[in-house]
Parts: structure tokens; C-alpha cells; sequence
């Protein structure tokens, strides 16, 4: 016997994406639109491939609803696959755990979702499957693989869990565990959830998570979407990943080293879009692109960087009318065998002075004065992203770099 | 340049040890060529090259030998390409380097500005330091090129900066418009937020407002229905009754017969037509005898009837006729001011007449030429005069130049004296530095003694200080740490007996206080007890056998230290936690002693060491005899000594540098006073050295500034000479272009009418006559031609007016023409009137007629009616058949209106029958219904107004439901706030990096100035002395009101004048003392220094001074200058001491 099942976590429904300071409103809407337009390419999706059931490993939601449509949106897409005939097994991940949600969702009752105050098992009988599963009480939770129930001979045995593992993948406190506890189960399937990247962790036994359904900002790039998982005799045979999302992050690192024309590095630029549009396959692509590399430009490209960032704009809108760079960052270096500066004491070498400048500690007393100033303008809660911003690590040199650019 | 440009093999020689070198060459001779040359040379052709018109581009060679300020020769040879383009004569290619010890890091930029200079840089460049006002940071950059751009750098960028934020709010500022933004998105997703209370509230609000809405409607309902039959009733009220009083009225008519209406009808009009028709004939009898009397009383005349159309036509020509009597005198006259023009000019010209005049009259190609030449004979003439005027300004110019050098004495080249002169050194200097050093000495001296005197403990005077015995800092810093270590020891032990003590306190009070709560049972007592108990039980078994006495008190014995054991048991078990607190606290006092006896131990032997190291600290100061501080003290003291120390040694430097200085100064004194012999000039040896030198200065200056001046003169003498020539030579040429214009003379003045031996005026008076003659000719010619034509059509009309009247009426023939027409045409007006009124008369008579025959007609068509009228009421004649239709028409009038009632009471009566009308009448007081509808109608209004209020409360909360239950697009608002959040964070980076970029701009600029400052204005200031030819002696620093430093410059007097005070001339000079002294403080390879045209706007004055400048600098870099005049290049070879190298192109 041989059937497919879905196996989607992290869908966040509604959660807005990073600000892409997108003019354009119906390019701006596509982007807005992309969460929910892959939420029902999943349903699409395990529609069309047939799939005896669909597994939803946490994260449905990325809190509590602002909005009465959120829930209902999801109520709606998941109705086509009651309708059809396909049940849905869900826990509640940290995001949507149960005592973050002040409100239920009628569900069909198709739709299973495991409870949160012990591990439950559900079984399909015509498949011989068993799920499995608990959802997250609260928000974090510690120890917790450790409730779910033993193997069920005889059946295929699925465990459908929200976890950040170990916490070597950047996430912790939330139901950590181990490869090694998740393999003394002896299930045949860990159906995971939480983190974004797509990652099959094991395959004796299966350890998958696939992924975050549509990328929200730079940090989620590349295809996203669900994993397909055929199992055949009772046996898990193949596990491929589905691209389901709506629109596609890319964070671009465009090496410039030793280029001295800006042409040649525009060119770089444009075939790196073009490349990451083409992998794209239509999407709508937002994504940002980092000059790396030691160059004889690096002072000119910093002096540039808002003119030549429109540029590289208007670069990706000659691609296709949805390719928004949403921002370009310059990291780029001197060579380290430019010629010696002059003596210190040759009073025309501006470079020297500014450098030596850029050096005294009174400037960074002075930068620091800059950042307050403008902190204490900003609402607090951007003073986290401000600090995290790129630009206050490199701000002196940049400076440096801007008015040794508007010299040359 | 062996391929370059429009250069093949052109090789250009800088002489070495010329202080200037000027390259001269006309306009597109090729200096912006050579400039390029240069710089292609040193740093390589670019990219693309616009030199490779004449040679091919892989062929172009340029090549250059330079010097290096270390005696090295580099030579090299450049050719196009991307790589190896440096060649030896080869062409073998070169290390890519081989230029660098010349090049150091300098870029082409940076070459082609800080050593190239034009004419508009310099200009700018002066308008730069007016700009910057004096202040010296701003003033320094402006005079480095680089810095000049770095500096409007800063300025856009803090520009920007501010117009993107400013901490101050505004609101246009793109950073506050994102804030806004931001807040507004803030809002709309907080009010997007639906909850489930909300749903739910809102539902039951939706629920109660349409029962509201529903009771109100049924109340509404019940009212209408009962206004509509009140007022019903009241409508219906009057007309029942008006249709009880027709009934009443009707039976008075019930003798007459039944005749329907129409019947009736016919009759009555019958009646009315036969007596109309009687009223029409009578008049019409009236108005025929009328109209007969009228046509008899007229008199038609048929002849002058007849002829009417030919007397209106004559009347047409009258207009004509009328405008030619007007004008005919007009024309005449216009006509005999024509001939009397036109014998003027005749008379003008010497002719007869008007007639010979016109005969004679000149064509106009022989009026052009005679024009032609007259203009080219003025102008020939006065080209005479001019040259003649322009010889005579020549010539006493130039005889006046002669008369003033004669008596001018031969100045005497004082190249000689130069080197003499530059022997003697720097006095100035010399003397300025001994004041100086010695002013430091004695201050540094007095600063020492005053420092000696604060120290504690006193080391004496300062020659004591340079030999007192002292321990070693390293011996002071070893007890120092001794010392605190000691110290530290004794503080922490004596800490710690003070905490002992307090623990040792601490646990007696606790005791002391468990001891108040009673006697402490102990478990030791407890096992005294028990074994007490079983000696007594010992005891007890002993006397067994023994008496009863006995065993009663062994048993009495036993019962209590039983009683012992229990006590004890039972209190230790209730006061266990006492006890045990009890046991612990001596435990714990127990200790704290022992660790007490341990610290007091401690303390002991640390205060021992603490006296040992006292007295090693006194014994390392008994050479010293001093009386040492604590070694943390002794320590910064002999720190201040080493100071001290070191500042005594660099002071006995000082002294021998003043004595050496001063020895030197002698020296120079005596050869000064030798010099100034030598110059013609007795000096007084009283007198100190620098104002021996400034003399001695003073007489060279004076030498050399009459050598320059000798020069100039010669120069100006070559040119004065040079113009009396060209102005003899252009009157030579303007006095024959005039005689070769006489020979055409005669023959064009033949064509005008006058002979050879007339004058340019004659000829253009003649001119002017012959042109005056055209305007009256043509003017004669067309006035005659129209007096012609109206004198012949004037004689017509009067013949053809007098024929008619001669017709028609001959009485009327009398008079001119005009007044004959006019009594023609008035008598054929009134004829024609006269026709017209007969005519009208008889053709109303004929129409009467016709009404007349028609009215008969009617008449006896409604004769046959009125009979048949009268047999069916029965009456005998037409008066009594008019009251009997009378009645009958009355009657049919009641029933006509009976019925409309009935008609309105169903209309008004809401269709209901009248029966059912009455009974609805039933049971209501009519003269109450009114109040009562009115107050009904009021309550009906109410109740409309609470139904539109319900049902807009009903439709809002619905509408609120709706909206709530589709939701609040919560997404777009959290997408909108994220949005404005990263522009948020764009605007602040954007402002961050152009924020800080200005703020290092403005740091740099001040290092800059720290670092250049002073040197750069020794240097510059000698450079603006000599461009100023000593008008200025320097440059100095003074401050302004805000304590920042300003750059002035020194008058020789001493003055200091601001940058704003100094005229646009000095300012361009200050500029270019202070580039090229920045220029001198490289340390760098020196660069040729190249001015393009640099003095192409200055007058020979500054010009001059310019050059002495660039001369003066030449002596310690190269300085190279393009020019395309020659004068620059004669004031430069004029100056007397300047080793001047000229370079044509």
C-alpha cells in the first residue's frame, strides 16, 4: 500500500513581513498578500497530490488574532480539504500555544488538534497510522518530549512535535530534546516544527523539519513551503521538499574584489537578481544585495550608495515589475596594497587627516552623541534595531569612506 | 613630445637653477597640450586620449627627464596601453615604479590640483578666504585645495543632514513625516484589534435596537389608522350636508319637463345667435356710408404717377452729387500746392520752372552712385584726419618720454651686491630668537625656584638640588609597597578583632538571653539524671531485705530521682529548640574565641613589621638629611625632583645656545656696518644689529626697486617708439585711398546735374533736392486727373433734373438742380398716398359685403331651431321661451352640482360610500376632532423621529457588525507599521552617516589648521611680503570676539588688517603666498608647481609683484608658467635678481 502525507509547520498566518519601504501599493500588496496565498497553495497542494493527511507541526498562528479574519481565514482554507475528505492533525506551537489564544476556532471535525495538558495518539485505521502529539500549554516549555506515548507496533508511528532540538540551530527554551531522545521512541516519522530553515535532521528515523511556509524577511531566504513524505508498505520511502510560498527573500553577497569600474560592479549585480529571479519561478522577489570584496571603489561606492541603490532598484524592476531590492548594503574594503599614505606631517593628504580623525576617541564620543540624539527621537521599541543596525559598527568608517568618495 | 597631439620630436629644456620658468606661446600654440603631456607622463594615459589625431594611438610617445631633490636623474619614456607603458629608449619596458620616489602617493587628482593653478582657480581661491571671514581653519583649508572641497563637502552634508532631522521637531523633515507615519499605523492596529466581548457586545446591541425599531413601527400603524379616519370625517362633514339643502332646493323645478341637456343647450344658443346677428348688419350699414364719403374727397394725378421710377433714380444720384460739390475744391487746391512744391525745388536747383524741372529730372541709378561716392569720400577724409591726430598724440608722447629720461640718472645693476647681501644671514631672526630664548630663560628659572619652593619636604636651593644624595625611585616604590602592604594587613586584622568581638558579643547576649527563659536542661544532665536514678535503684535492690524504714527511704529515693529523670525528660522535650539553640551558641562562642586569639596574634606581628619598615624607610633618606614623607608622598616628590632635574639640564643647553647666539650676532654687526660703507651709506656702531641690518635692507631693496624700474622704462621707451612709426605709415594710406577716389568724381556729378568742381556738400544738398521732387510730382499729377472727372459728371446731373421738371410739372422748375428734385420728389410722395387710401376703401367696402350675406344665412338656420323650442315648452314667443330655458338651466345646474359631491365624497372619503361615511359619523364629537387630530398628528411625529432614530442606531450597529465581523484588515496595518518602521530606521541611518561624515569633515579641518598653523603662516607670510612688495611685512594670528583664531595680515607698520579689509588684488596674492607655502611643507618629493594664464587679469603693478612671488618661491620648488603674453614675459626678465628661464613654443 502507498499514499503521501503533508507535513507543514510555522505558517504564522497574517504576520506582517519586514518593512520593504516599497513605494508601489499593488507591488507592496503582493508582498502583503504572500502569507496567505501560500497558506492556500498548501491546501492547493495536498488537494491535488492526494494526500491521505496533513500534519501541522506548530505555529499556526503567529499570536493571538488581532483580526476575527485571521482565525477565519484559516477556518475557510482548511474547510476545502474537510470538504475533500482530508484530515488535518495540528499542535500548537510556542506562538499560538494554548494560553497565548483567548479565542477556539469551530474547527470541521476533520481537523485534529492535540491537547495541550498530555500527549495524546491519534490512529487512521485505513493507513495504519499513529500521530502522536501534544501542543504547547504556554509559550515556553521545558521538559515535554519526555510525556509522549510509546510506540504503537505494527503501525506507522508519526511524532508531531514543536521544538528548537538541541538549541544549536539558534532557538532554545522551547521543548528542547535531543536527536538521541527522539530516536529511543522508535517512531518512524518526527514531524518538527519552529525552525524556519528546512532542514532534514535524520533519516534512521526520519527527523524533519520543513521549514517556515513563507519567508518574512531577509533572514528567511530562498524557497519555502511544506515537506511531501511518501510512505509505501508501511515504510517512509521519500521525503521532498514542496515550494509553496508566495513571494521569495534573497540576501545577495556580490563580490566586487578588485573591480575598479562601477559598470563591471553593476553588472555583477544585475546577474546576481537575474539569477535569484530565475530561481524565484515567477515570485515576487524582495531582496537585498551586500557588496563585499576589497576594492579600489569601496570609497566611491559608500559616497553613492542611496544614488547607486536606486540603480540597482531600477536594475530589478527592468528583471520583472515585482523584483524590489529592498535595500543595498555596502561591505566592501580598501586594498590592502594601496599606496602609502603620506607622511603625517604632509598637510595635503586629506585622507591621512580624516583617518586620524576617524581614530580619535573624541569622535567616537561625538558618534555617540549622534546616536543618543537621534534615539531619544525614535520610539523605544525600534531602539533594539537601531543598535543591532549594521550602520553604528561601521558608522567612522563609513564616514570616513563617504567624504574620502565625495573627494575623489 | 616625440608623438603627442599635434607635437613630433618637440623637445622642451627647463633650464636647472632658473627660479621661474615661463613657457610662452600664442593662442593654439599647444600649452593645454604640454599640460597634458605632463601629466600623461607621470601618471599614465587615461582610459581614452584625445591627443591621437594626428599620430595613432598605440603610437603616441611622450618622455621626460626629471631630477630628484637627492641629485638622482630619472628618465623615462610613456607609451598608451594598459600595462608596461613606462619604456626606456628601447622601448623596453620599465619598472611600473620607477616614477614613485618622485610621485610618493600622489594621484593625478591630486597633482592637477595642489601644483596646477589657473587664472579662475586663483580668483576663486581669493573669494574663498573672503568667505571664510579670517577664520583660520577655514581660511587654511581654503588655501589647500583638497581641504577647499572637503570643506563644501561638509557644509552640503550638514545640509542634508538637517534637512532629513533635526532633534528639534518639524514637521516636513522626512524623519518626523515616517514618525507620523509610524504613529498613525500605531493606531490603526490597535484599532483593528477585534476581541470576542466586542463581537459578542455588539450582536446583542444589533438584537435590541431592531425590537426597539419593531414596537415603534406597530405603534405607528395604530396612529395612522385613527388620524385617518378623524380627519376623514371632518372632510366629508361639509359636503353631506350641502347635499341635504340640493335635495330641498330641486322640488321647487318639478313642473318642468325632462330635457336633456344637450337639447338645451342648443336652445339657449339659438336664442343668443339670432340677437348677435341683428347687432352685426347694423353695423355694417354704418361703416359703408362712411367709407363712400372719403373716396369722393380724393384727387389722383396719373402723369406724375407715371414718371415716379426715373425721379427716384435721379434722387439716388444725389449722394454722388453732394460728395462732388464737397471735394472739388479740395482737390483743386491739392493740386496748386503740388506745382508750387515742385517750382521750389526748381527755383532750389537754379531752374526755370516746374516744367524744366521735370524735364531734367535724374535717374536713379545716377542718384545711387552719386551717393555712393559722396560717403566714401567723408569717410576717406576723415581716415586723413584721424591719422593726422594719431601721428601728433605718437610724437609728443614720445618727445616727452625723451625729455623726461634725459634728466633721469643711470641706475646700477645690483646683482653684485645679491650674494654680499644674502651673506649676512638672518639677523632679524637672530635677534628675535636671542630675545626669545632669553625671555625663556629667565622664566623656565623662575618657574624652577617657584616649584622647588612647594615641595614638602624643602630639597634647598636649585644648585642643591643637582647634587642631593636621594634614594632611588624604584628603592621609593619598593617601601611604598611595603608600607601598604603593612598597612593594609593592620586594617583588615584590626577589621576582623572588631567583627570577632562583635560575634563573641553577639553569642553572650544570646545566651544570656536564653538564660532568662530558666534553667537550661542539658542532655548531659539528662544522663546525670538517669545514672542517679540507677544508683538509686542500685540502693533500693541492696536494701530489699532491709528494714521497712530503710527500704521506704530507698524507695522514696529512687521515686525521686525518678521524678529527676522525667522533669528533665519532659523539659527537654518541650524546650528542645532552646536547648538546642542554647548548645550551639556555646559552640559557636567556643570558636570565635579561639579565632579571636589567632587575629590578636596577627595583629601583633603585623605591627611589629609595620615598625621595622619605618625605621628602613628612615634610614634610606639619612644621606639626604631630609626628613622623608610617607614613601607614597616621597614617591610623586621624587618624581617632581627628576623633573625638576631634567628641566635644569635643557637650561644650562639653553645658556650656551644665548651666549653662541650672541657671539654670532657680534660678528654680523661688524659685517652689516661694512656692507652698508660698501653701499654708499656711513653706519653708526652705537647703534644694535637689527637696525643696522634693516638699514642695510633697506638701501638693497632701494637698488634693486630702481634697477626694476630702469627696465620697465626701457621697455615703454621700445614701445613709444614702435607707435610713432604705425602712425606714420597709416597716414600715409589714408591719404592716398582719398585721391584715388577723386577720379570718378566728375562723371557722377555730371549725373546729377552738376559739374566736376562741386563739393561733397554741394553734392548732397543736390541730393537731398532731387529726392524732395518725387512726393509733389505724383501729388500733381493725380489731383489734376480728378478735378477733370467731377466737373463733367456735375453739368449731367443738372441737365437731366431740369428735362424732368420740363415733363412733369414745369412750375416746379425753378432754382438750382438740387432744390428742383427736391420739390419733384415731395409731390410724388403725396400722390402716391393718396392712390394708395382710395384703394384700401373700396376693397373693405367689397369684404363687407360678403359678412352681409353670410349673417343672413345664420340667421334663418336659427329661426327653424327656436320654433321647434317653443312647441316643446308650449309658449306662444321668443320672451316667454328666454325664462323658461332660464329655469331649466337652473335646474340642471343643482343636479350637475349634487352629483360632483357625491363624486368628491368618494375621492375624499377614502372610497368609502356615503352611507358608510354617515355611520362612521356615529359616536364621535365633531367639535372635539380637530384638538384631538392635532395632538394625534403631534404624536405621529414623534413617533417618526424615535422609528428614524431606531433605525439608524439599527443600521449602525449593523453596519458596526458587519465591519467587525469581515474585520479591520489587521495585516495591512501591521504590514503599514512594519513598513514605517524600516523607513523609520532608513531616514535615522541615512542621518547618522551624513552626521557624522560632516562632524569628521569638521575635525580633520581643525587638525589640519593645528598641525599647519604655524609654520604654514611663517612661510606664507614671507611669500605675501614679497608679493606685496613689502606693502605687508607678514602674516599674523589675532582673536576674535568668539576667541577663535583669525588669519590677518601685517602691515609693514606693525597694523594688522582682516582678510575682508584687503583689496581683491592682495587677496588673490595671500591665496597664492599660502598655497605655495603649503606646498613648500611637504615633506614629500617637491612637484613642479604649474600656473596656466595665472596673470591674465592683473595689471603690469601686480603682475610684477606676482612674479617676484613665484621667483621667491622657484627658489625652493620648481615653478613653471604657462603664458601667451608677452609683456609678462618682459616683466619677468626685468626684475633684477630673478634667474628667469623662457621656453617658446
Amino acid at each position: 500500500m502507498r499514499f503521501t502525507f503533508i507535513h507543514a509547520a510555522d505558517l504564522h498566518i497574517d504576520s506582517p513581513l519586514a518593512g520593504l519601504s516599497l513605494k508601489d501599493r499593488a507591488v507592496a500588496e503582493r508582498f502583503a498578500n504572500a502569507g496567505r496565498r501560500a497558506v492556500e497553495a498548501l491546501i492547493a497542494e495536498t488537494i491535488a497530490s492526494k494526500a491521505a493527511f496533513l500534519i501541522i507541526a506548530g505555529d499556526v498562528f503567529d499570536g493571538d488574532w488581532k483580526d476575527v479574519t485571521t482565525g477565519l481565514f484559516f477556518v475557510r482554507a482548511i474547510g476545502a480539504l474537510h470538504r475533500e475528505g482530508i484530515p488535518t492533525f495540528v499542535v500548537k506551537g510556542n506562538h499560538d500555544a494554548e494560553s497565548v489564544m483567548s479565542r477556539d476556532l469551530p474547527y470541521p471535525d476533520t481537523v485534529r488538534v492535540f491537547p495541550s495538558q498530555a500527549a495524546a495518539t491519534y490512529t487512521l485505521d485505513e493507513h495504519r497510522v499513529a500521530l502522536h502529539g501534544r501542543s504547547f500549554p504556554h509559550r515556553l516549555t521545558g521538559d515535554f518530549v519526555g510525556t509522549y506515548p510509546a510506540r504503537r507496533e505494527g503501525w506507522l508511528n508519526i511524532g508531531v512535535l514543536h521544538t528548537s532540538l538541541d538549541g544549536t540551530r539558534g532557538h532554545e527554551g522551547y521543548a528542547p530534546c535531543t536527536v538521541g531522545d527522539l530516536s529511543r521512541f522508535g517512531y518512524d516519522y518526527w514531524a518538527l516544527g519552529h525552525v524556519h530553515a528546512a532542514e532534514i535532521v535524520s533519516r534512521d528515523p526520519w527527523i524533519v523539519y520543513p521549514g517556515n511556509l513563507q519567508g518574512r524577511s531577509v533572514r528567511e531566504t530562498g524557497a519555502k513551503g511544506a515537506m511531501r513524505v511518501t510512505v509505501e508498505d508501511g515504510r517512509i520511502v521519500d521525503v521532498t521538499p514542496l515550494a509553496l510560498d508566495a513571494a521569495r527573500w534573497a540576501h545577495l553577497a556580490v563580490d566586487v574584489a578588485g573591480v575598479i569600474d562601477e559598470s563591471d560592479a553593476m553588472a555583477r549585480i544585475e546577474t546576481a537578481i537575474g539569477d535569484a529571479h530565475a530561481q524565484g519561478e515567477g515570485r515576487p522577489l524582495a531582496v537585498r544585495v551586500t557588496l563585499n570584496g576589497a576594492t579600489p571603489l569601496h570609497n566611491h561606492l559608500v559616497a553613492r550608495r542611496e544614488r547607486l541603490q536606486d540603480e540597482v532598484r531600477a536594475t530589478g524592476f527592468r528583471i520583472a515589475d515585482d523584483c524590489w531590492v529592498e535595500q543595498l548594503k555596502i561591505r566592501t574594503s580598501l586594498p590592502a596594497h594601496q599606496a602609502a599614505p603620506l607622511p603625517a606631517t604632509d598637510s595635503l593628504d586629506v585622507e591621512s587627516l580624516l583617518s586620524e580623525a576617524a581614530a580619535d576617541p573624541a569622535f567616537a564620543a561625538t558618534l555617540s552623541e549622534l546616536v543618543e540624539s537621534i534615539k531619544a527621537k525614535l520610539p523605544k521599541d525600534l531602539h533594539d534595531d537601531l543598535a543591532k543596525s549594521e550602520i553604528l559598527a561601521a558608522l567612522a568608517d563609513d564616514a570616513r569612506a563617504l567624504l574620502a568618495g565625495e573627494l575623489s | 613630445m616625440e608623438r603627442y597631439g599635434l607635437f613630433a620630436d618637440r623637445v622642451l629644456t627647463f633650464q636647472p637653477g632658473a627660479a621661474l620658468h615661463i613657457v610662452r606661446g600664442a593662442n593654439e600654440a599647444g600649452k593645454t597640450t604640454v599640460l597634458s603631456a605632463v601629466g600623461d607622463l607621470l601618471f599614465g594615459f587615461g582610459a581614452r586620449t584625445a591627443y591621437d589625431f594626428r599620430h595613432e594611438s598605440r603610437q603616441l610617445r611622450i618622455g621626460g627627464t626629471f631630477r630628484h631633490s637627492d641629485g638622482r636623474v630619472i628618465t623615462a619614456r610613456r607609451r598608451k596601453g594598459t600595462k608596461n607603458t613606462l619604456i626606456d629608449a628601447a622601448d623596453q619596458p620599465l619598472a611600473d615604479d620607477l616614477l614613485s620616489p618622485l610621485l610618493g602617493g600622489l594621484s593625478r587628482e591630486a597633482f592637477s590640483r595642489e601644483f596646477g593653478l589657473t587664472a579662475e582657480a586663483l580668483r576663486k581661491g581669493g573669494d574663498e578666504l573672503l568667505n571664510a571671514g579670517g577664520r583660520l581653519a577655514e581660511t587654511l583649508a581654503a588655501s589647500s585645495a583638497g581641504m577647499t572641497a572637503l570643506s563644501q563637502i561638509k557644509e552640503r552634508l550638514r545640509t542634508e543632514a538637517d534637512d532629513l532631522f533635526t532633534s528639534r521637531r518639524s514637521p516636513g523633515k522626512p524623519f518626523y513625516i515616517a514618525s507620523d507615519r509610524r504613529d498613525a499605523a500605531d493606531k490603526a492596529l490597535r484599532e483593528a484589534v477585534v476581541t470576542r466581548d466586542a463581537l459578542r457586545q455588539l450582536e446583542a446591541e444589533v438584537r435590541e435596537a431592531h425590537e426597539r425599531l419593531e414596537s415603534l413601527n406597530k405603534d405607528h400603524a395604530d396612529s395612522v389608522r385613527r388620524l385617518a379616519l378623524w380627519q376623514r370625517t371632518l372632510r366629508v362633514r361639509s359636503k353631506l350636508a350641502r347635499l341635504d339643502g340640493l335635495e330641498a332646493e330641486l322640488k321647487a323645478f318639478a313642473d318642468l319637463p325632462a330635457v336633456p341637456e344637450p337639447t338645451l343647450a342648443q336652445w339657449r344658443a339659438a336664442l343668443e345667435a339670432d340677437a348677435a346677428v341683428s347687432r352685426d348688419i347694423a353695423a355694417l350699414d354704418t361703416a359703408d356710408a362712411a367709407d363712400a364719403k372719403a373716396i369722393s374727397e380724393l384727387a389722383i394725378d396719373d402723369a406724375l404717377l407715371a414718371e415716379g421710377e426715373a425721379i427716384d433714380a435721379l434722387r439716388e444720384r444725389l449722394g454722388a452729387v453732394r460728395k462732388a460739390v464737397d471735394d472739388l475744391p479740395r482737390r483743386r487746391q491739392a493740386r496748386e500746392v503740388a506745382e508750387a512744391a515742385l517750382t521750389d525745388a526748381a527755383h532750389r536747383l537754379g531752374l526755370a520752372s516746374a516744367h524744366v524741372l521735370l524735364e531734367r529730372l535724374p535717374t536713379d541709378p545716377a542718384l545711387a552712385q552719386a551717393r555712393d561716392l559722396i560717403e566714401k569720400h567723408k569717410r576717406a577724409a576723415q581716415a586723413v584726419a584721424d591719422a593726422d591726430a594719431r601721428y601728433a598724440r605718437a610724437r609728443q608722447e614720445h618727445d616727452e618720454f625723451e625729455a623726461r629720461e634725459g634728466a633721469r640718472i643711470a641706475a646700477v645693476d645690483p646683482d653684485g651686491l645679491r650674494a654680499r647681501f644674502d651673506a649676512l644671514g638672518d639677523i632679524p631672526a637672530q635677534v628675535d630668537r636671542l630675545h626669545r630664548d632669553s625671555a625663556a630663560l629667565a622664566v623656565e628659572t623662575e618657574s624652577l625656584t617657584a616649584q622647588i619652593a612647594t615641595l614638602d619636604p624643602s630639597p634647598g636651593t636649585l644648585d642643591a638640588v643637582r647634587s642631593l644624595p636621594l634614594p632611588d625611585a624604584a628603592v621609593i616604590e619598593m617601601h611604598a609597597r611595603v608600607f601598604e602592604r603593612v598597612e593594609n594587613d593592620i586594617q583588615r586584622l584590626g577589621d576582623a578583632l572588631a567583627a570577632a568581638d562583635g560575634d563573641i558579643a553577639a553569642i553572650e547576649a544570646e545566651l544570656e538571653r536564653l538564660a532568662h527563659a530558666g534553667a537550661m536542661v542539658t542532655r548531659a544532665g539528662l544522663l546525670g539524671a538517669r545514672r542517679e536514678r540507677d544508683a538509686r535503684f542500685d540502693g533500693l535492690r541492696a536494701a530489699l531485705d532491709a528494714e521497712r524504714s530503710t527500704r521506704e527511704a530507698r524507695f522514696a529515693e529512687v521515686v525521686r530521682a525518678s521524678h529527676a529523670v522525667d522533669e528533665i525528660t519532659d523539659r527537654l522535650l518541650t524546650d528542645a529548640e532552646r536547648a538546642a539553640g542554647h548548645e550551639n551558641a556555646q559552640h559557636r562562642l567556643a570558636t570565635s574565641r579561639r579565632e579571636r586569639d589567632a587575629i590578636a596574634a596577627d595583629l601583633t606581628k603585623a605591627r611589629m613589621q609595620a615598625a621595622e619598615a619605618d625605621a628602613a624607610w628612615l634610614q634610606s633618606w639619612k644621606a639626604s638629611n631630609l626628613s622623608p614623607r610617607r614613601p607614597a608622598e616621597m614617591l610623586r616628590w621624587r618624581a617632581r625632583i627628576d623633573d625638576i632635574r631634567n628641566r635644569l639640564d635643557k637650561l644650562d643647553g639653553q645658556k650656551a645656545a644665548i651666549a653662541a647666539l650672541s657671539a654670532s650676532l657680534d660678528a654680523g654687526k661688524t659685517a652689516v656696518a661694512a656692507f652698508l660703507e660698501s653701499v654708499g651709506r656711513v653706519a653708526d656702531p652705537a647703534l644694535p644689529p637689527i637696525v643696522l641690518f634693516r638699514e642695510a635692507k633697506a638701501r638693497f631693496d632701494e637698488l634693486q626697486q630702481a634697477w626694476a624700474d630702469a627696465k620697465a622704462r626701457a621697455v615703454e621707451r621700445r614701445r613709444l617708439a614702435r607707435d610713432v612709426t604705425e602712425a606714420v605709415s597709416a597716414r600715409e594710406g589714408a591719404q592716398t585711398a582719398l585721391s584715388s577716389l577723386q577720379k570718378d568724381w566728375p562723371a557722377a556729378m555730371a549725373g546729377i546735374g552738376l559739374g566736376g568742381e562741386a563739393t561733397p556738400a554741394q553734392a548732397e544738398a543736390a541730393l537731398a533736392v532731387w529726392h524732395s521732387v518725387a512726393v509733389p510730382k505724383a501729388s500733381h499729377e493725380r489731383e489734376g486727373r480728378s478735378v477733370e472727372t467731377i466737373e463733367a459728371d456735375l453739368q449731367a446731373f443738372d441737365r437731366d433734373v431740369f428735362a424732368m421738371a420740363g415733363r412733369v410739372a414745369p412750375t416746379l422748375a425753378q432754382g438750382n438742380a438740387q432744390e428742383v428734385l427736391a420739390r419733384l420728389v415731395a409731390a410724388l410722395e403725396t400722390m402716391r398716398s393718396a392712390a394708395a387710401s382710395c384703394r384700401r376703401l373700396r376693397e373693405a367696402a367689397a369684404r363687407r359685403g360678403q359678412e352681409r350675406r353670410a349673417l343672413e344665412a345664420r340667421r334663418a338656420a336659427d329661426a327653424v331651431t327656436l320654433a321647434s323650442a317653443r312647441r316643446a315648452l308650449d309658449v306662444a314667443d321668443d320672451a316667454l321661451l328666454s325664462g323658461a330655458i332660464e329655469r331649466l338651466t337652473l335646474r340642471h345646474r343643482l343636479e350637475t352640482e349634487g352629483a360632483g359631491l357625491r363624486r368628491d365624497l368618494i375621492e375624499i372619503g377614502d372610497g368609502h360610500d356615503e352611507a358608510a361615511l354617515r355611520r362612521e359619523q356615529g359616536g364621535l364629537d365633531l367639535d372635539r376632532l380637530p384638538g384631538d387630530i392635532e395632538r394625534e398628528q403631534a404624536r405621529q411625529r414623534q413617533l417618526l423621529k424615535d422609528i428614524a432614530d431606531a433605525s439608524a442606531l439599527h443600521q449602525q450597529k449593523r453596519g458596526e457588525l458587519d465591519a467587525l465581523l469581515k474585520g479591520r484588515d489587521a495585516g495591512a496595518a501591521a504590514a503599514e507599521r512594519a513598513e514605517a518602521n524600516a523607513e523609520l530606521l532608513s531616514v535615522a541611518e541615512r542621518w547618522l552617516l551624513r552626521a557624522a561624515a560632516w562632524r569628521l569633515a569638521a575635525q580633520a579641518i581643525e587638525r589640519h589648521r593645528a598641525k599647519a598653523q604655524d609654520p604654514l603662516i611663517a612661510g606664507a607670510g614671507l611669500l605675501f611680503a614679497k608679493a606685496t612688495a613689502d606693502a605687508f611685512c607678514g602674516l599674523g594670528i589675532d582673536y576674535g570676539d568668539d576667541d577663535q583664531p583669525e588669519l590677518k595680515a601685517r602691515r609693514t607698520g606693525g597694523e594688522l588688517v582682516p582678510v575682508a579689509g584687503l583689496s581683491e588684488g592682495t587677496r588673490d596674492q595671500l591665496f597664492l603666498a599660502l598655497r605655495l607655502a603649503l606646498l613648500e611643507r611637504r615633506t614629500a618629493e617637491s612637484m613642479p608647481f604649474i600656473g596656466d594664464d595665472l596673470l591674465t587679469s592683473f595689471d603690469e603693478e601686480r603682475t610684477l609683484a606676482t612674479l617676484r612671488l613665484l621667483a621667491m618661491a622657484g627658489q625652493k620648488q620648481q615653478i613653471i608658467l604657462f603664458t601667451h603674453h608677452r609683456h609678462v614675459v618682459e616683466l619677468a626678465r626685468s626684475m633684477p635678481d630673478a634667474a628667469i628661464d623662457v621656453i617658446d613654443l
